[in-house]
């Protein structure tokens, strides 16, 4: 019997984006002043290896959004990796503890990548952020923008 | 019997070339030989060559991608197909492909209103792509680490995938050795719905497959799915099942069913969890051709680690197996143990997984086995490596040091403004200044480490001197370094 062989593959399909942060978002339900531990992944999609920085900074919500500033002594914040070198296709884990001795508190890792350079100085940096949401209660991020007026206590759109 | 034949090297005077170079090597019984090959991406093709030994037989392919007024050609060993998770059709050619994408642009125009302006765009969401082919087609060799097709009959066809939307629609159509493949596939995905499915005429055989999954509700999913399999013979298998989540509480129930050899086998499984902090339980009961086996299973996670221990319950004995893996950046272990329902009619049986990965600069090595769905115990190692042609290689390693003693320093420039992009050696370890010219890293030892500051890697535009930098540094001895833009 003239076998044929059935293929069946995963059609490995490029991502849309060359560099790439997972989770985006997390929320840590914590009390004052604990220990909070947490990671995200980088990704290099690409086939050149791209350099990183890894900055924090608290973050303020108002109704236009977002304000980023230095963190002050009430937020410790320690990361198990601040630059480095991703290689080709690779993916990356970074730890990270936070510690807020005021809660809600809001912390954002902005991961900035150089994605290529020119030879007159023109450089290519894609910054991709991964936010930290601390508070004492069950859902920190629909509480923090809750209160900032982003968003309508029972309108948050579910996952 | 079966040699390694891998293909250590495959370089292509890349000193002179300007892209990239990926290296590929393996051996695997699960896609029955080994091989290796070369990829080269430039900036206006794709070249690959490669060699492999696939049951007895030594393959040699090659091919080179490219585009030729606008469309996307491939001329040499590729594979053509669908496949919508997991469920699709393949197809081996050695010869000549082109393909085109038409997507439904969008068409913006002003709004007529004061204040910023703004546009109100009307866009579509098709695409529709075609592929046309034609060649010698026949048996493949497509693993992780190798492509060749061993040719056995001249054909010709065409895929063509029509998407708009949640909707994906794709058919196959192949005339190869007098023969005819019409492979239709269609999917659907939406927030509460999944549906993918293919069927039609494989070699003149009719073939369906497809799966099913509805999530009403968040914490609720149903799924079901039907498989068919040709190799090592004709079998089927179906599925259906539920799970629930509700906070820290899960439950699972399931059918299952294999026709295969002339037999029909049906198994039935329940199960349900709980999880407290980072140890979760999970005791489920299987039952298939009249014998019952209660798995109770511990897992314990943390960080980087993971433990699992089980005790197996079946026919009044107990058996006990242990599990667990580790997962970092640089390298990555499990093993893990299953119940899987098989299709060689003995229903459902405990399975053993092992899995080793390491990466060393930018080359990733893996290993792994895996039991496929007729039992057999499969293995498969192969390595994948690239290589920056014709560019300055960066090649220091930064894997995040857990060391506890920090050294700190700031790039600046003569006048002490902080320089971003910075690239500084720290004991072998790469880091990069941030916006304010900081950067740091870990040390295991308290002691004087060495440091370089190699300018050909710094992440800042332009051309840069070192103007001041120490060679050591030590722990809480800020490093500060002093460059100049040319």
């Amino acid at each position: 019997m003239n076998q044929k062989l059935l293929v069946l593959f995963l059609l490995f399909a490029s991502a849309a984006h060359a560099q790439t942060i997972a989770p985006p978002t997390a929320e840590i339900s914590t009390k004052p002043g604990k220990i909070s531990r947490g990671s995200f992944q980088i990704q290099n999609n690409a086939l050149q290896p791209v350099a990183f920085t890894a900055e924090y900074y608290s973050v303020a919500f108002d109704p236009r959004g977002p304000h980023y500033q230095p963190v002050d002594a009430s937020v410790t914040v320690e990361l198990s990796q601040s630059s480095g070198r991703l290689g080709p296709k690779e993916i990356h884990r970074i730890d990270y503890k936070i510690s807020c001795r005021v809660l809600p508190c809001a912390v954002a890792i902005k991961v900035g990548m150089v994605t290529g350079r020119t030879k007159d100085g023109m450089q290519v940096r894609i910054i991709l952020p991964h936010f930290v949401y601390l508070a004492q209660s069950k859902r920190p991020r629909q509480d923090i923008l809750t209160a900032a007026g982003l968003i309508q206590k029972g309108l948050i759109q579910k996952k | 019997m079966k040699w390694l034949a891998s293909l250590p090297v495959l370089l292509l005077f890349a000193s002179s070339v300007q892209g990239q170079l990926r290296l590929d090597g393996g051996t695997s019984t699960l896609f029955h030989g080994s091989g290796g090959q070369a990829t080269m991406y430039l900036p206006n093709s794709t070249i690959s060559g490669g060699l492999g030994y696939h049951d007895g037989h030594l393959l040699i392919g090659a091919s080179d991608s490219f585009l030729f007024d606008g469309f996307k050609t491939t001329v040499g060993d590729q594979t053509l197909g669908f496949s919508f998770d997991g469920v699709g059709l393949g197809l081996a050619l050695k010869g000549i492909s082109a393909s085109r994408v038409w997507k439904d642009e969008c068409h913006a125009k002003p709004a007529r209103r004061l204040g910023a302006v703004g546009y109100l765009g009307n866009c579509g969401n098709k695409v529709v792509s075609a592929v046309a082919f034609v060649g010698a087609t026949g048996v493949g060799f497509f693993a992780p680490f190798a492509t060749a097709t061993r040719t056995q009959h001249i054909g010709s066809g065409a895929l063509l995938q029509f998407q708009i939307r949640n909707l994906t629609l794709s058919s196959l159509d192949v005339v190869e050795g007098g023969k005819y493949s019409l492979a239709q596939g269609a999917s659907y995905s939406d927030r509460h719905l999944r549906l993918s499915g293919s069927g039609g005429l494989l070699n003149s055989q009719k073939f369906f497959q497809g799966s099913a999954t509805l999530q009403p509700i968040r914490p609720w999913s149903l799924y079901a799915n039907h498989q068919s399999y040709f190799v090592p013979y004709a079998a089927q298998s179906n599925g259906v099942g539920t799970n629930l989540t509700a906070g820290r509480f899960t439950a699972l129930a399931g059918l299952n069913e294999s026709k295969s050899l002339g037999r029909t086998i049906t198994g039935e499984n329940v199960g349900a969890g709980v999880r407290v902090g980072f140890i979760r339980e999970e005791s489920t009961w299987y039952k298939a051709t009249g014998q019952t086996l209660l798995v109770h299973t511990i897992t314990e996670t943390m960080r980087h680690w993971t433990l699992t221990e089980a005790i197996a319950q079946a026919t009044g004995k107990n058996s006990y197996s242990f599990g667990g893996g580790y997962s970092g950046n640089r390298i990555s272990v499990s093993v893990s143990h299953s119940v899987q329902f098989l299709l060689n009619g003995r229903g459902y049986q405990q399975t053993t997984g092992v899995q080793i990965s390491f990466r060393i600069r930018d080359t990733v090595i893996n290993a792994q086995t895996v039991t496929d769905p007729f039992g057999k115990t499969q293995y498969g190692a192969y390595a994948e490596s690239y290589v920056q042609t014709g560019l300055q290689v960066a090649g220091h390693e930064t894997h995040g040091r857990t060391g506890k003693f920090a050294i700190q320093g700031k790039c600046v420039l003569p006048d002490g403004s902080p320089v971003e992009g910075c690239a500084v050696v720290i004991d072998q370890e790469i880091t990069y200044s941030n916006s304010r010219g900081e950067f740091s890293t870990h040390a295991k030892k308290k002691g004087v480490v060495p440091v370089s500051v190699p300018i050909a890697e710094f992440a800042a535009p332009g051309d840069w001197q070192v103007i001041e930098a120490p060679n050591c540094a030590a722990p809480d001895a800020p490093v500060r370094v002093v460059v100049q833009r040319l």
